[in-house]
């Protein structure tokens, strides 16, 4: 079973709920924990995991043979990324614009293009007591994300229960790192920001055709519209953490909310059974 | 002048001895990608020698040095007046080409 | 005209609410334009209540469609493709990149292209000044272009209004948005918070503001959260030769004014507020000082 943890927008708790979930699992069933978040992976600040090994995570980008290519400026007139430029006498390629999608190499007639492999990022697997982990990390300055959040899915271990830490947002990396996945576990706050980008990622789950449910965070007595959504369209919330200082001062130094307080290992634990009741009724 | 080399929504290109000039619309100005190097393509392919322009970015600069174009940076005024600054040697160049010679230029 | 992009590797720190916040003070003094270039997750709005002015669409995506009649199934498409987006002569249109070797490799001639609505965006004006925004279709990739387009959008309102300054709400991250919205912005002003991640993701952050060469500055917010935390994001700060030019305490007040729709320096008896306040006139001074004649 593959349950991701996603949110509309950034730090609405949604590393909280997914490192907690794992570790509260844990106790019960073999649990991997996937963090897709390659922008700023950061389950494992969490976890603490060792990293016992790391792959490149490279894309294929054009190499030009100078002895064969007659300038004719097909390449660059195929290049949807417009990566390539063609002026007398020579070919100048911009790897860093390069999605690797091949068409330069197919398009030339003299077979004067090769493709070797630029690094996007990395691939690092460990574990953390039990669980088994893995994470993305997109390099520094790299704007493409997709074959890192791709190559982090594919280290799914269907013998266990995967959780997938998803980047915020409904961006395109977002929408890679949940296809595929059994549920969707929306983290979001009681204020008009958490509502509105809670809005945003249910049109996205509903065009998946996810099963979803919700996580409250920083919850308050005072703001009741977050409720009143997920009532509206049938998404049961199945958690609420407190607005608590208490809460937010353990997140800043990085101890995991199961380790605070027994009553959150209950409570996560329910959260997975939970989660496990809705997607076998509800199947994506 | 635009600021930004790639996007500019067209080219003037000046022949400096005659004055004549001619606009270029420049299809790169809506890419997603790459519109500098498109751009500065575009004017290898007229056969430019050298660029006034705002800020003309990394790509469009390797394009431009590789095909012996130079770079001089006018961020402001008209087209005339930077035109007049070129011929004036008033312009910084931006990064160094490595050919000399003058007639036609161009900006945006 | 200075443009300021306020940004934060991690999501959530209170970037919106110091934007909102300091789109209030500076409209007191400058003739302002805002730019909310947070693609992902637009917020701004939610505290600036933006009448809505002009509404452009976006068209950036491309998908691959096929014909059916005229599709073999012979699955050289498929072979072709680079990001499984097409099998048996179905698109999937998720994973499509619109990159057209389908188009290439089809021996009939039975794939063609199609331009995609990505989203919308608006120039609107609010009480603090014009405002640019967007909105993506739910799914859609390719936001670095349209961040692109806001910023482009934003400076032209300031030229025409002769405004000083373009504020920036950037995204989170450090990926395609990011860069687009950081390339050639006169200051960055970094928000973090002293959280194990919060400190993780400044230094990523700081790292590509270095890599693209822009002068950035920083504040920490809820810095009384954790005090071990505050000190790291000090010494990072102070080995980089990065000036912190706020100390945001930890104030439910902050959430009480997002409920309300409102910036929290319009609660000025709150330590949150005061604490904006004097970051303001430091940030200001920061801008006075990139030689600007106009702001």
């Amino acid at each position: 079973m593959i349950i991701a943890v996603a949110s509309g927008k950034g730090g609405t708790g949604k590393t909280t709920v997914a490192t907690n979930l794992a570790l509260a699992t844990a106790g019960e069933r073999p649990v991997q924990l996937l963090d897709c978040d390659v922008e700023e992976p950061n389950a494992h600040l969490f976890l603490r995991p060792s990293i016992d090994h790391s792959v490149v995570v490279e894309i294929p980008v054009p190499r030009v043979d100078p002895q064969r290519c007659t300038c004719c400026g097909l390449c660059a007139d195929v290049c949807p990324q417009h990566a390539l430029s063609v002026i007398p006498g020579q070919v100048l390629v911009f790897a860093e614009l390069c999605h690797g999608c091949g068409a330069c190499s197919l398009a030339c007639p003299e077979q004067a293009i090769s493709e070797v492999g630029r690094s996007l990022g990395a691939v690092e697997a460990g574990t953390a007591g039990s669980i088994s982990f893995v994470q993305g990390r997109l390099n520094v300055g790299e704007a493409f994300a997709l074959p890192v959040v791709r190559a982090v899915k594919k280290m799914a271990d269907h013998q266990r229960v995967v959780i997938v830490d998803v980047a915020p947002g409904t961006s395109c990396p977002v929408v890679q790192a949940l296809k595929g996945v059994d549920f969707c576990l929306l983290v979001t706050e009681p204020t008009p920001f958490g509502l509105h980008d809670l809005t945003l990622m249910f049109a996205v789950v509903q065009k998946l055709q996810l099963p979803a449910a919700v996580v409250i965070n920083r919850a308050g007595p005072d703001d009741t519209r977050v409720q009143a959504f997920c009532h509206e369209n049938h998404l049961q919330v199945l958690m609420e953490i407190p607005e608590d200082r208490r809460v937010a001062e353990g997140y800043a130094r990085g101890i995991p909310l199961v380790q605070t307080d027994p009553r959150w290992a209950v409570g996560f634990r329910q959260l997975f059974h939970d989660i496990v009741r809705l997607a076998e009724r509800n199947p994506g | 002048m635009h600021a930004h080399f790639g996007r500019a929504p067209f080219f003037v290109t000046v022949n400096v001895e005659t004055m004549e000039y001619e606009a270029i619309p420049n299809p790169a100005a809506s890419s997603t990608t790459g519109a500098g190097a498109q751009a500065a393509q575009l004017l290898v392919r007229n056969n430019v020698q050298a660029v006034a322009a705002g800020n003309v970015g990394p790509h469009a600069t390797s394009v431009l040095q590789k095909a012996g174009i130079r770079v001089y940076v006018a961020r402001e005024g008209t087209v005339r007046e930077a035109v007049e600054a070129l011929v004036h040697g008033q312009l910084e160049q931006q990064a160094e080409a490595t050919m000399t010679g003058d007639s036609r230029k161009r900006r945006t | 005209m200075k443009e300021v992009a306020v940004i934060s590797g991690k999501g959530g720190v209170g970037k919106t609410s110091l934007v909102a916040s300091l789109a209030s003070l500076a409209a007191a003094g400058h003739r302002l334009v805002l730019a909310d270039c947070d693609v992902d997750a637009p917020d701004l709005h939610l505290l600036l209540h933006p009448e809505l002015r002009e509404v452009h669409e976006f068209r950036a995506s491309h998908k691959a469609f096929v014909d059916p009649e005229s599709c073999l199934q012979c699955g050289r498409c498929a072979a072709y493709c680079r990001f499984d987006a097409i099998h048996a002569g179905q698109v999937d249109p998720l994973s499509c990149e619109g990159c057209g070797v389908c188009q290439w490799v089809c021996p009939v001639g039975a794939i063609t292209l199609r331009e995609e609505l990505s989203g919308r965006w608006f120039i609107s004006s609010t009480r603090y000044g014009p405002m640019v925004h967007a909105q993506m279709e739910p799914g859609e990739e390719n936001s670095g272009r349209l961040v692109t387009l806001i910023r482009q959008g934003a400076r032209k309102v300031a030229e025409r209004e002769e405004a000083g300054l373009v504020l920036t709400d950037g995204p989170p991250g450090i990926g395609c948005p990011v860069i687009a919205t950081l390339s050639g912005v006169d200051l960055a002003l970094v928000v973090t918070e002293p959280t194990v991640s919060g400190v993780h993701d400044l230094k990523r952050v700081l790292d590509l503001c270095q890599h693209f060469r822009v002068p950035a500055v920083a504040c920490i917010n809820r810095y009384d959260l954790h005090s071990e935390g505050t000190d790291v994001i000090k010494n990072e700060c102070h080995s980089r030769g990065l000036t912190i030019i706020g100390y945001l305490p930890y104030d439910p007040t902050a959430t009480a004014a997002i409920r309300q729709g409102r910036p929290v320096v319009e609660f000025p008896d709150s330590h949150l507020a005061v604490a904006v306040k004097e970051m303001w006139g430091r940030l200001e001074a920061f801008i006075l000082a990139l030689s600007s004649p106009d702001f």
